[in-house]
């Protein structure tokens, strides 16, 4: 579904994403894991067509969307989320899911009855006509989703869609995620919350420093000892005992 | 008629404003017959489409141009060279002027719509000021008057009117026409595309928006209105200069007029015309003899008032105070409720 070849970003002379290469095949949930600046963001956006890629290419069903703009991924069927919700502040919750159903249909009565649909399935069915400003950092996450979804993506890109959750808000956003997948989404996850993306990943791709390390099933990418130690130094015996970070 | 419901968000409040504005723009001319009324009510008529034009921009699409007087003078100009120098109509030039803004809008967007907020303002205001100045300019290399006068030959297709009322029904079919559109575009999918723009430009692209082509609409349309206007005041006045029409006042009073009416609906423009062009001109006759200067004075500060009172214009201000009034009977219901219990 998703094939991305060789990617390589640069900024300057810093190097974000060095020469990674994923694929994605229909159907599957994906997790994109890795410390704090290792290239996550910046791959996610050079996907979602936010940045050019320096060098690579990157395929979405069979055609090269890199280079392209985010409307135009958009309309292929490869929709994106944001990690800090971006709402239309001026507009209820039904008109801002209906912004994304306008991409099938110019009609409002057709783009209103998705919009009410995928509201429904985000639960956000009883906020529909209320203002967005209205609505908790939870349900900003999806409206967010919502708004994706309703442009009838084939495949969805999250960025953090767990951060600022409870507990019990990132289990209700967990089904909601299995929930799509059931219905025949595919989803790549960029996401912090470890715990999280191992119940949920058929397949887990680790970054660091730019290169992906590891790309795997969860439980084998967990045993990784890269992996490991990209998260958490390397391990005691080894003679350095450095404290690399406090993700996991 | 199903489809319009289809395509256009219908309420039931519009047949309201729609029988106000057509009693306003038709019915108004028959019934005053004191020219010095008239002269205000083609005024009005006038600049309400304008701001309404300017308002699909600035508003609906919150793109704040401050450049506006250019498509304005470049409508006034246009029509009145084609007329004095080649005898083209006026209702051509007016479709001739608003292609000539068109164009320019297409130059100016390249490089405005790249930038933001305070930094588009910026960018339009040069715009306008720059097409002045060229205007001015170019005199060294044309042979061309300073201002341009319109032979007083009344006749339909001229578009020279003996009676003002004539004037006061071609300006209230500009009004209905611009107000027609700007309704037609904000109940449509196009005013959702152009308020999700105003709110989050990300947002809107991640959601499938191609944003330059909806920017480029909605500027579009608003240059053709505008110039067309600056037609129809050139026609009216029958005396043009580049001082007058592409005066930067026209970049700000378009503005402010949306901004007092309600900026970004469709009805703020024409009620925030209504309510400032008389205004400066009850103003200016009761200090303009006394203090010269003095209106301009109490018109700011009035206006100052009224922006920081009512911060969304008219119609916001109408809206909170009805939320308001519901509020506060629902509450009062609590409280009974609460007393009922003790």
């Amino acid at each position: 579904m998703l094939q991305i070849d060789n990617v390589t970003k640069r900024f300057g002379g810093l190097v974000a994403v060095d020469a990674v290469s994923l694929t994605v095949n229909e159907g599957e949930i994906i997790g994109l894991i890795g410390p704090n600046g290792a290239g996550k963001t910046t791959l996610y956006n050079v996907i979602a067509g936010t940045f050019p890629a320096t060098q690579g290419s990157i395929h979405f069903r069979g055609q090269r969307i890199d280079g392209k703009r985010a409307d135009e991924t958009c309309m292929l069927g490869l929709a994106r989320t944001f990690q800090i919700p971006q709402v239309f502040g001026s507009m209820t919750v039904g008109d801002s899911i209906m912004v994304g159903a306008f991409l099938r249909s110019r009609s409002r009565r057709v783009a209103r009855r998705r919009a009410e649909e995928v509201a429904e399935a985000v639960g956000l069915g009883h906020r529909f006509d209320l203002p967005t400003t209205s609505l908790t950092t939870a349900e900003r996450k999806r409206l967010e989703v919502a708004r994706t979804l309703a442009t009838d993506p084939g495949m969805i890109l999250l960025d953090e869609v767990m951060a600022g959750l409870n507990h019990t808000e990132v289990q209700l956003m967990l089904d909601l995620v299995s929930s799509l997948r059931d219905g025949g989404l595919t989803v790549l996850f960029v996401e912090h919350n470890l715990s999280a993306v191992m119940q949920i990943c058929d397949r887990i791709a680790v970054l660091d420093h730019g290169a992906k390390i590891a790309d795997g099933l969860p439980t084998e990418v967990m045993e990784n000892r890269e992996v490991i130690t990209a998260y958490l130094g390397a391990p005691a015996e080894d003679g350095e005992n450095q404290a690399g970070g406090d993700h996991a | 008629m199903n489809w319009l419901s289809d395509y256009f968000d219908i309420r039931r409040t519009d047949a309201i404003w729609t029988v106000l504005l057509l009693a306003m723009t038709l019915g108004l001319p028959l019934f005053i017959s004191n020219n010095y009324y008239l002269n205000v009510l083609v005024l009005v008529f006038l600049y309400a489409g304008m701001a309404s034009a300017w308002n699909i921009l600035g508003g609906m699409a919150g793109q704040f141009s401050l450049g506006h007087t250019a498509f304005f003078g470049t409508g006034a100009y246009t029509s009145t060279l084609l007329y004095n120098y080649l005898g083209v109509s006026p209702w051509l030039g007016l479709i001739a002027g608003g292609i000539v803004s068109m164009f320019f809008a297409v130059i100016i967007a390249y490089p405005a719509f790249r930038m933001r907020g305070v930094f588009f303002a910026m960018a339009t205001l040069a715009f306008g000021e720059a097409i002045r100045i060229l205007l001015i300019y170019s005199r060294k290399f044309v042979d061309m008057p300073y201002g341009l006068s319109i032979n007083w030959e009344p006749g339909f297709s001229r578009m020279i009117f003996e009676e003002r009322s004539s004037y006061a029904f071609l300006t209230g079919g500009f009004l209905l026409i611009v107000t027609l559109v700007a309704y037609g575009l904000s109940r449509s999918y196009i005013g959702t595309y152009l308020r999700a723009i105003r709110d989050s430009e990300e947002a809107a692209v991640a959601a499938g928006v191609p944003m330059r082509r909806y920017k480029m609409i909605a500027l579009l349309i608003s240059a053709f209105f505008t110039s067309a206007g600056g037609t129809i005041l050139a026609q009216y006045v029958l005396y043009i200069e580049p001082t007058s029409v592409f005066s930067i006042n026209y970049s700000i009073d378009l503005p402010l007029m949306s901004l007092i009416g309600g900026i970004g609906t469709v009805a703020g423009p024409i009620l925030g015309a209504v309510i400032a062009l008389p205004l400066r001109d009850v103003l200016l006759e009761l200090f303009g003899g006394a203090a010269a200067g003095m209106h301009l004075v109490i018109y700011g500060v009035l206006l100052m008032v009224i922006v920081i009172i009512l911060p969304d214009g008219l119609i916001g201000g109408v809206k909170s105070l009805l939320r308001r009034l519901q509020r506060g009977q629902t509450s009062g219901n609590r409280t009974t409720d609460k007393r009922g219990r003790k």
